[in-house]
């Protein structure tokens, strides 16, 4: 071994242990964005000095500790760990339902963890065999969103109800979304349409009871009783093992999405958890098995989209060319004075790709050795201390704030009142022919193109 | 201090609508005026600095502000759910069936096909019968 490699691998198992603890903490806070807090992390320790091992490190153990341990409040008090998390909101909350918010938590890590593993070498891979075709992939995006997202409404609850809604609903996104770049004069808003149409079926409710003339349909004869699963060892052998938590399928599907989302790596991270979560949705049989294969697969995919989406252009081109580099994986690219994408001066340059493989490898085998014990062992205790301790008006409360902070964030007054809009619509349309929120969001994804398509003007 | 009158379920279990309704405008104005105020502040004190990273930082705080609601509202208000242990006996499955809105014939069916390690873990965790009993005792 030289002394530059040992001194890297030094780097990198010092930058991903203290982005690991850094980030078991911060993931713990639900709502916290990805990129409001791992990009300026990342940007604190490039400019501290930290050579280049040290900084791919720290960066991709950020990303995957934070993406273990946003599971936690996501199963087991409903809050959305941060933006990824809300995809599974909806099929953690059924499985709450059901007394096992620890085994969704469980399932949950698991899948991230096989998730991680395998997508370090697939995504290095992957930038060496496709990269050149990296714009047309692009193109395809919203097509695929359409197809997908009319199959979907076809198998959700809503049937040829969701089928019809798909444009209309786009539309009305499309319009909201309109508005809200006119009078910002700006970018568009996309996470404000996620906690909308996330927090729809809250939204309706609270209306509902607000209104003398439908709160009945809502009044309890008494305080709803909760049952909590006991603490079962669903793996074989003495210490859980991520692959022998999941099922065969359940292995399978999180394989697959892994290398997927290594080839899709243009596509939004979030639209694509969406897709995977609907797809398993519609394919497997069985609740139990549904709900705790979607939450794996879901997982692993907040967690291979971010590893693909930021190692296959630092690999293939050295350029932020997805959404992630874009925001979250930023300064792995550009961090002036450091790094620079004209001159390419960054970790592509500073780093081969064989070097790019291990460093990354190391970084997410330290975050997942460390978090993961730790959060299979508590699972249970924790859920038992929330269901007997925190009461719903204060976890809703915590929402109503996100809800309010984040849209006023992302797009200032109108940015809320968009948020509370969809969420009423989309909510109603839910709740009354079964509109689901999965459909729903590939009706937004697939709105720009489809709109395009079908009413613009050549 | 809760009033059985003013019970009702919103998103899978049971709140005090007063005490919700409490709730959620401390929530919603903690939180923003957190923020709004951070924002001032940061831009203020550090001029020089990208806005973005200001926003940043200033939506931490404003996070921070949602926190501390669920906190005060969580120190006043008690859970009003009934919370059964597993040793405590099981509660009502076939109502648990109903509100999922699940088909029971469909779970039994895709039971009948699941693979053994799937069916020893629903039993581990005790749901196993929930599907296959919870059907049967089903009035429809």
């Amino acid at each position: 071994m030289t002394p530059e490699l040992l001194d890297g691998l030094a780097w990198c198992v010092g930058g991903a242990v203290l982005a690991t603890l850094l980030f078991i903490v911060i993931g713990l806070i639900p709502g916290t964005s990805e990129t409001a807090t791992i990009a300026p992390a990342t940007l604190v320790v490039i400019l501290l000095g930290f050579p280049p091992a040290g900084v791919l490190g720290f960066c991709l153990a950020a990303v995957a500790a934070k993406h273990l341990v946003h599971a936690v409040p996501t199963a087991i008090i409903g809050i959305p760990g941060d933006n990824m998390a809300i995809p599974m909101l909806e099929p953690s909350a059924k499985l709450r339902a059901l007394g096992l918010p620890h085994i969704a938590l469980q399932k949950m890590i698991s899948g991230g963890v096989v998730a991680l593993l395998v997508s370090v070498p697939i995504s290095v891979a992957i930038a060496t065999l496709i990269a050149p075709f990296g714009d047309l992939i692009r193109a395809w995006v919203g097509p695929i969103f359409a197809l997908v997202g009319l199959a979907l409404a076809f198998t959700s609850r809503g049937r040829w109800a969701s089928v019809v809604l798909f444009v209309p609903y786009g539309i009305a996104m499309q319009a909201l979304n309109g508005v809200a770049t006119d009078l910002n004069r700006g970018q568009g808003l996309s996470i404000t349409f996620m906690l909308g149409m996330a927090l729809g079926p809250l939204f309706v409710d609270v209306l509902t009871a607000l209104s003398p003339v439908s709160r009945d349909r809502l009044r309890a004869a008494g305080p709803r009783e909760i049952w909590l699963a006991p603490e079962a060892r669903i793996w074989s052998g003495r210490l859980p093992l991520p692959w022998a938590v999941l099922t065969a399928q359940q292995l399978v599907y999180v394989l697959l999405t892994s290398v997927v989302s290594a080839i899709t790596f243009t596509f939004t991270a979030i639209g694509m958890t969406f897709l995977v979560g609907s797809i398993v949705q519609s394919r497997v049989k069985g609740f139990y098995n549904r709900m705790t294969t979607a939450l794996s697969v879901m997982n692993a995919t907040t967690e291979s989209t971010y590893i693909a989406e930021i190692l296959v252009p630092l690999v293939a081109f050295g350029l932020p060319l997805s959404p992630i580099s874009l925001t979250v994986g930023l300064p792995l690219f550009n961090a002036p004075p450091v790094y620079s994408t004209e001159p390419l001066h960054n970790l592509h340059s500073l780093l081969s790709a064989w070097q790019i493989g291990v460093y990354g490898f190391i970084a997410v085998v330290l975050a997942s050795v460390i978090t993961y014990p730790i959060v299979m062992r508590y699972a249970r205790t924790a859920s038992a201390w929330v269901m007997r301790n925190v009461a719903q008006e204060a976890v809703l409360s915590m929402f109503a704030g996100l809800v309010v902070v984040l849209t006023y964030y992302e797009g200032g007054p109108i940015g809320t009142a968009i948020g509370i809009t969809v969420g009423i619509l989309g909510g109603t349309l839910n709740k009354a022919v079964g509109f689901e929120i999965s459909a729903q969001m590939m009706a937004y994804f697939a709105a720009p193109w489809v709109v395009q398509t079908v009413f613009g003007r050549a | 201090m809760a009033e059985p009158q003013r019970l009702v379920n919103i998103w899978e279990d049971t709140v005090d609508l007063r005490h919700l309704l409490i709730g959620l405008a401390c929530g919603s104005a903690l939180g923003f005026t957190s923020y709004v105020l951070a924002l001032r502040a940061f831009t203020a004190y550090f001029p020089g600095e990208t806005p973005g990273l200001i926003k940043g930082y200033a939506l931490m705080i404003g996070i921070a502000g949602c926190v501390m609601a669920a906190a005060i509202i969580g120190t006043v208000f008690k859970p009003k759910r009934v919370f059964r242990d597993t040793d405590e006996g099981p509660i009502d499955r076939s109502t648990m069936i109903r509100n999922l809105a699940l088909d029971p014939d469909e779970e039994r069916r895709a039971l009948e096909t699941a693979s053994p390690k799937l069916i020893r873990e629903m039993q581990e965790l005790q749901v196993y019968d929930f599907f296959v009993d919870g059907s049967r005792s089903d009035p429809r």
